[in-house]
């Protein structure tokens, strides 16, 4: 008989051969020796299932998401969840620092402000955690300086806290009454400092309150985007080919996300990137719920 | 990971939440990072939706199998589907119509010795370099994948056949046992 082609060898590495396959594998150590390969190969392949990668998402930008959609109903409000609430008691992860997207995600939303007041010098405010993204070992010097880190910013951010004067008091009343916030937005183009918040008509005494004021405007903003995307037909395209102003939409959007996350790896800790890059996920989210909504039933779009 | 955990999440708890997502991401995000093969950027924004739609589908979830099997089936088929409203459909597709491709490896991968089967896969085509992920990796029937990606499970088959074979070129000097015979298969009788 002649030898197994290259496919029947990797065939018969998993499945049955034909009497006249298995008479020839007996006798033919090439063959024999074709099968046994696919069969490391087929072994190796299933060792690449258990592999685990650093994580490619970000918590800070789903959480954001989740919490858009209303799927977070109860914010994090822990120093540090995985460390804290770990079923197992193992220890904790080395954390490290987060990027401002995280912190965005991770601020109290407004109904948390006036809770944060009670928070003692001993527990630093949510608005300070560290948390960690990924899981590498480190050498226990950098663990210990890590923990005198968090110490020291701690204490700084819970004095800070306990500061608060009368404004913050203001702005969370303003918050629980859901008055609308209206900061000034300097132009576009032009670089205001961002600790000059004594320009805007509204008086943020911590970055945490500004990050929850930001924090509920953006959560506004999307419930708005989504709002409009189920109920306004002004924001659609030419019914003539929806399909293909659909396509092109979702086209563009693809790549101002690239750009934005590009942009993002460059400055992971600035606030605007950051916004731009959850504003153009979030852009791209509602098209996709629009191609559900407004194209005619017997018509989808296949490819973009 | 306990069954308290996921109902808090299910109830929309932030910090539940993050819990499962700290504890699985490692392995979900590198069955997207697999499927995706050479594009981190968009892996990364499928790993994102993926992990929307799993808090999305949660409370779905009935604890009949594992929360990482669950979890696992869910960034499968996101990823399939994201690659689908990509432009990578056209060549998944194509790539499992064409039959006739050739296993056999051309004059520039004859001279490429692949480190792992990660950096080998990346030299086959979509199609046969996906059905191969989805059985030899992750596992699926060649009837679950044929209803994944709208083929016939012989046409699965046929190109896991293909991927393993042109896989064992590229990686012989890891499978192929050192024996002084020789392993090809330039004779067609015994």
């Amino acid at each position: 008989m002649r030898h197994l082609s290259a496919e029947r060898l990797a065939a018969v590495a998993d499945e049955h051969p034909t009497p006249d396959e298995a008479a020839h594998l007996a006798q033919c150590g090439q063959c024999t020796q074709g099968r046994d390969a696919h069969r490391r190969l087929i072994a190796g392949a299933a060792l690449e299932r258990d592999r685990t990668t650093a994580p490619l998402s970000d918590w800070g930008a789903i959480s954001a998401r989740l919490r858009a959609e209303g799927i977070i109903r109860t914010p994090d409000t822990t120093v540090n969840a995985s460390a804290s609430a770990s079923p197992s008691g193992a220890a904790p992860v080395i954390p490290f620092v987060r990027t401002a997207i995280d912190d965005v995600a991770m601020a109290p939303r407004p109904v948390v402000v006036a809770a944060t007041h009670e928070v003692t010098a001993a527990t630093a405010p949510p608005a300070t955690v560290v948390t960690p993204l990924r899981r590498r070992a480190m050498p226990a010097w950098t663990m210990r300086a890590a923990a005198a880190l968090l110490l020291v910013a701690g204490g700084v951010l819970a004095g800070r806290m306990s500061a608060r004067d009368a404004s913050t008091q203001r702005i969370a009343q303003n918050e629980t009454t859901t008055k609308p916030l209206t900061p000034t937005v300097p132009p576009v183009g032009s670089l205001a400092p961002v600790n000059d918040v004594r320009q805007s008509p509204v008086f943020f005494s911590s970055t945490a309150e500004a990050k929850a004021a930001m924090l509920q405007a953006e959560s506004m903003y999307q419930a708005a985007m989504l709002y409009l995307a189920q109920n306004d037909s002004t924001l659609r395209p030419p019914i003539e080919n929806p399909a293909e102003a659909y396509r092109t939409r979702l086209a563009a959007l693809d790549e101002a996300v690239s750009a934005t996350r590009k942009a993002l790896k460059l400055a992971p800790d600035d606030p605007v990137i950051n916004n731009y890059y959850l504003t153009s996920v979030n852009a791209r989210e509602t098209t996709l719920r629009q191609i559900d909504d407004a194209l005619p039933v017997n018509e989808r779009v296949t490819r973009f | 990971m306990d069954h308290l955990t996921i109902r808090r999440a299910i109830e929309g708890d932030e910090r539940a939440m993050r819990l499962l997502w700290e504890e699985h991401a490692p392995h979900v995000d590198a069955v997207v990072r697999r499927l995706v093969g050479s594009d981190p950027d968009l892996a990364a924004d499928i790993a994102q939706e993926v992990w929307i739609q799993i808090f999305r589908a949660l409370p779905a979830y009935r604890g009949e199998a594992q929360f990482s099997t669950w979890a696992h089936r869910i960034a499968v088929n996101r990823t399939l589907n994201a690659l689908r409203r990509t432009r990578r459909l056209a060549q998944l597709e194509t790539g499992i119509e064409e039959d006739s491709a050739s296993v056999e490896a051309d004059d520039g991968e004859r001279s490429f010795i692949a480190a792992s089967i990660d950096e080998a896969l990346k030299r086959l085509p979509a199609g046969a370099r996906t059905v191969f992920l989805l059985h030899d990796v992750e596992g699926y029937t060649h009837e679950e994948i044929a209803g994944e990606l709208g083929i016939t499970a012989g046409g699965s088959k046929s190109q896991l056949f293909k991927a393993r074979a042109k896989l064992r070129g590229l990686l012989a000097h890891l499978v192929d046992a050192p024996l002084g015979s020789g392993s090809a298969h330039a004779t067609p009788v015994c």
